[in-house]
């Protein structure tokens, strides 16, 4: 039997998904994550128009809004010129004052004693801003709302969620949060079977049942972490430059994904100068990163067999707008040839 | 050696030593002290026993092997020049250190099954024969003393009957005082205290006595020959 082992240097089946929920775009800082997030979203959704996709940003470095070129918040809004395609940032500080100005709310007339009051009192931001993980415990809890939005069919639904993750170590801490918060769930369960009336008490007569809240809690965080472990569900792309250090990182996240079964076999390699094929731009300083940048790319060949990696061009300007991300983005459905396609990287409209 | 009972000691010991009970009391004795003289190498031993052909033993080696010569390898190419080896090497380390933690777990489980083995037959072989041996024949004579004036009462019936002369003594007291007034000689009779003329020395004293002169020599010898040699204080020169 003759197998074909070859893997497409694209990410052609990824955008084609009808699968896939949940994208995970996550590398190095600085390697290009958010403007490769935005192209994946923006060929998914001109692929399947029939379908909703949102981008969220999960980076407390957040970079959509420049991206685009539009003002993106804490709330999913349609990016102009598309119908399906919506962005949202996630601000950790901004959803800290909104918990706290809803506690107050909550809060007003009660006076029912126990910790409730104290939590109005303001300390929920104070206690909660100092836990270090914040940024990605909020960022689990948009992923829970939005699969409770679906489930209760509620507001807009959205197909596939694309992340545009936070560097490298948070990201890791954010996909290791349905574990640990299962285990911490499984521990906490016991305690409260043994003092739930009495941990009520303590919460205040007007709070509800806390063991309830805790088994809804742990029956989401079970859900997320089936699909995020589900291949045809959950997938993740690597995103990194022609470098040792965005290398050794890459490899770092790759088999650290793989030891959390979570499925990773796309990697796309930013700022790749081409320099060969450039017969008109084509500088001494240009050839010599392009010679380096080769032999890294060889030892990526080697390394990642049966992964897409996908070679995309460092182009001369920034790419921002949605003008822009789209010219860019058909690279990643259909690979870059440095021969044919070498002028758009000349092309792009200057948004800066 | 045969110890024949003394025509003249109308009371001694109804037991006559044989030969088999004290060679066997000192082959206990000798083998006690090589035990504790070589428990240093008892880990290797066992190692050698229980480890050096298990299938774990020699996987574990083997993987440490590897190991070793992969991060040799490792440490002796460019990273960058060679990233791909190097990042494979990488992986096989990863994936070796998770097989070297679960292999040395094994190993470290036989080796604790190997001492206790080694307990165990140490307890089984030496030391409940040993006591066995002492409670059984314990109160056996070993040989007479030429003289029964040579100690005090109290001494004589210790070496003859051994310690439990010593407990039983105060008690054998008491029931003499109440005897004279109630008749309990069904009970005293039981009592075999020593009371005769000819002194004895019994398995379980003189094995006290043969340890106890082979501790002191021990602790003699390693004192003055083996001891390592402290150096004298340096004086501290007086101020003038």
């Amino acid at each position: 039997m003759d197998l074909d082992l070859d893997v497409e240097a694209n990410l052609h089946s990824l955008i084609t998904s009808t699968t896939h929920k949940w994208i995970f775009v996550g590398g190095k800082g600085g390697v290009g994550k958010t403007t490769s997030s935005s192209s994946i979203a923006i060929q998914m959704a001109l692929n399947q128009p029939e379908k909703q996709f949102l981008l969220i940003s999960t980076d407390p470095a957040h970079n959509l809004s420049d991206a685009f070129g539009e003002k993106f918040g804490k709330d999913a809004r349609k990016v102009t010129g598309m119908n399906n395609l919506s962005c949202m940032e996630i601000d950790p500080a901004a959803a800290l004052k909104d918990m706290n100005d809803m506690a107050v709310s909550q809060g007003q007339g009660a006076g029912q004693g126990g910790l409730s009051d104290m939590l109005q009192g303001g300390a929920l931001a104070d206690l909660t801003g100092s836990i270090p993980g914040i940024d990605e415990a909020l960022s689990f809890m948009e992923v829970m709302k939005h699969i409770k939005r679906q489930e209760q069919g509620e507001g807009d639904s959205f197909d596939t969620v694309i992340f545009d993750t936070a560097p490298t170590g948070h990201t890791l801490r954010f996909l290791q949060l349905p574990t640990t918060l299962g285990k911490l769930l499984d521990k906490f369960g016991e305690i409260t079977g043994k003092l739930g009336p009495m941990l009520n008490s303590f919460m205040g007569s007007g709070n509800v049942d806390i063991s309830a809240q805790l088994n809804e809690l742990k029956a989401n965080v079970e859900t997320i972490r089936q699909q995020f472990t589900d291949p045809d569900l959950t997938t993740f792309v690597c995103v990194c430059i022609s470098e040792f250090l965005s290398l050794y990182e890459t490899e770092r996240l790759i088999q650290e994904l793989i030891s959390y079964d979570m499925d990773v076999n796309s990697i796309i390699v930013n700022q790749l100068l081409f320099a060969d094929d450039d017969k008109e731009h084509n500088c001494k300083r240009c050839q010599a990163r392009w010679k380096m940048q080769k032999k890294y790319l060889d030892q990526i060949g080697e390394l990642y067999e049966d992964f897409h990696v996908v070679k995309m061009p460092l182009c001369a300007g920034e790419i921002r707008g949605l003008a822009n991300l789209k010219k860019f983005s058909r690279f990643l459905d259909t690979e870059y040839n440095p021969a044919t396609d070498g002028a758009v990287i000349y092309e792009l409209e200057d948004k800066n | 050696m045969n110890f024949k009972r003394p025509s003249t000691h109308s009371r001694m010991s109804e037991y006559t030593m044989e030969n088999w009970v004290l060679c066997a009391a000192i082959v206990f004795v000798v083998a006690g002290k090589v035990l504790q003289y070589t428990s240093a190498h008892h880990e290797a031993w066992v190692g050698r026993l229980t480890q050096g052909a298990t299938p774990a033993y020699k996987a574990y080696a083997a993987k440490l092997h590897e190991q070793k010569t992969l991060q040799e390898e490792n440490h002796s190419i460019s990273a960058q020049d060679n990233y791909a080896r190097w990042t494979k090497n990488n992986r096989k380390l990863d994936k070796l250190a998770g097989e070297v933690k679960e292999l040395r777990a094994q190993v470290l489980s036989q080796q604790g099954q190997g001492r206790k083995l080694l307990k165990n037959s140490r307890l089984l072989l030496l030391t409940l024969p040993f006591l066995g041996l002492k409670l059984w024949k314990g109160k056996e004579i070993v040989y007479y003393l030429p003289s029964s004036r040579l100690f005090p009462h109290l001494l004589n019936g210790t070496w003859h009957q051994g310690w439990l002369f010593l407990a039983m003594y105060p008690l054998k007291l008491v029931l003499s005082r109440v005897n004279s007034v109630y008749d309990v000689s069904f009970v005293t009779e039981k009592l075999t205290v020593f009371s005769g003329p000819a002194v004895g020395v019994s398995l379980g004293i003189w094995l006290w006595a043969l340890t106890s002169v082979l501790a002191s020599i021990e602790f003699v010898v390693n004192t003055l020959v083996l001891g390592e040699k402290l150096e004298d204080p340096v004086k501290a020169a007086k101020k003038q």
